[in-house]
């Protein structure tokens, strides 16, 4: 396998991890306000962080196939 | 496609789970390794002796938590309890055990061909287990059989009424007797302090999946001095393989969620006086809304996040309900909250661990309402 494509892949495999991981994070933030989720501004900070990470690694993840 | 959002939209009092709801940490672990084998990539003929992903340092780190001179990761505490039973004694030796001990010990003992002793528990409602009876019982044993009992066994704190044993004064009692004591913490390492060798336990069970957080099924076997010698003792025609562990135990996500757990229970343990100080609430809480009707059982105030109630005010309010006696649980999950058993109205256990006190209080709220139906 030449260099590019090993690089291409390992790209796409830590993009799809990276989704994944905001994805857990977020469902933290669901476990730690259950059963109301009533967000304070630090939780609805961090689900939007999170939330935009996931959509920055899965633009890439796009851009990658 | 099965799916569970039970700890995401719902407050969870089950006992049995409320200590090994998850991090984000841990599952993105499972998430890594959730193949089959996938710690056993850089495996030299051992599990415990893995160095990618460190295995190696956990058992070291485990050994350490715990104050034990070893340690290893079993499946489970009742897999940690059957294997020290089958180490020390043989087909016909005597276990002495508590009155408040756990179905699987008695299982455990089963399986290892083992008389069993109780040590009876005291009157409710406190169900106390004391060191004067432990005393008691292997006196008696040992009048009977002409010698000290193989084993005693003592639960740490119990999972019906969630008491929290005096395991040093037990420990001195069986020291004294000349008989091996093994505890089992299920239901305490992981959740609060636990230093085995200052308590004088000579072996410790434990359970990753019920108190540390971990995915499992995962649970980790400690023993101190000699006893870990045996215990921990290799096959001739295996070398590297112990034989109580069957060779290689846990080896997939279960280990690697004890791993990323870890940490977080070591920073959790130090929080134990807010998590009892929430429970102490919710039960004075509790007993002031039964106004006589609802009444902690076991130690009162309690020691420990799991507590009993013997609740007849909600076995009352069920009578005139249309869905009778289902309807605590129905009022329950209407306001997001879920744990108890369907159908139970006259006593139940839940737990409050891992709780914030909000959370706390709004479940003192709902159990408030329903009281006044």
């Amino acid at each position: 396998m030449d260099t590019a494509t090993k690089e291409r892949n390992t790209r796409r495999v830590d993009c799809t991890f990276r989704v994944l991981d905001a994805m857990e994070d977020i469902r933290d933030v669901w476990r730690d306000t259950a059963p109301l989720q009533d967000l304070d501004e630090a939780q609805r900070d961090k689900v939007l962080k999170k939330i935009g990470a996931a959509r920055k690694a899965l633009d890439l993840l796009e851009g990658l196939l | 496609m099965h799916s569970r959002e039970r700890e995401e939209l719902f407050i969870n009092i089950n006992p049995l789970q409320t200590a090994g709801r998850t991090r984000a940490a841990v599952r993105k672990a499972v998430t890594r390794y959730v193949d089959g084998y996938s710690v056993c990539d850089a495996c030299t003929g051992i599990l415990h002796d893995i160095e990618k992903p460190p295995i190696k340092s956990l058992t070291r780190e485990l050994a350490e938590f715990l104050n034990v001179d070893e340690a290893r990761t079993t499946a489970g505490a009742r897999e940690a309890k059957f294997m020290v039973m089958h180490s020390e004694c043989r087909p016909g030796d005597i276990l002495v055990l508590d009155g408040n001990a756990h179905y699987s010990t008695h299982v455990a003992a089963s399986r290892a061909g083992l008389e069993t002793v109780e040590v009876p528990a005291g009157p409710p409602p406190f169900f106390k287990i004391t060191a004067d009876a432990y005393a008691q019982t292997l006196a008696e044993v040992k009048a009977r059989t002409g010698k000290p009992a193989a084993l005693a066994l003592l639960t740490h704190v119990d999972g019906d009424y969630g008491n929290l044993t005096n395991a040093a004064a037990i420990a001195a009692v069986c020291r004294e007797a000349e008989v091996p004591l093994l505890l089992n913490t299920a239901y305490t390492t992981g959740r609060m302090p636990v230093d085995v060798r200052a308590l004088g336990a000579d072996f410790v069970a434990c359970s990753g999946h019920k108190s540390w957080g971990a995915c499992g099924p995962i649970g980790v076997v400690g023993a101190i001095g000699e006893h870990a010698a045996h215990l921990f003792r290799l096959d001739q025609r295996f070398p590297k393989k112990n034989i109580e562990l069957l060779g290689c135990t846990a080896r997939g996500s279960n280990i690697m969620s004890l791993m990323e757990a870890l940490p977080l229970v070591k920073q959790r343990i130090k929080r134990w006086e807010e998590e009892l100080e929430n429970a102490r609430w919710f039960a004075a809480r509790m007993e002031h809304i039964g106004k006589g009707g609802i009444k902690l059982l076991g130690d009162n105030p309690t020691n420990h996040d799991l507590m009993r109630f013997a609740t007849p005010l909600f076995h009352e309010i069920g009578q005139r309900q249309r869905k009778k006696g289902y309807f605590l649980h129905k009022e329950l999950t209407d306001r997001g909250i879920t744990g108890l058993k369907p159908g139970q109205t006259q006593w139940f256990k839940m737990s409050t661990y891992g709780l914030s006190r909000s959370q706390v209080e709004y479940l003192a709220q709902a159990f408030e309402e329903i009281a006044a139906l």
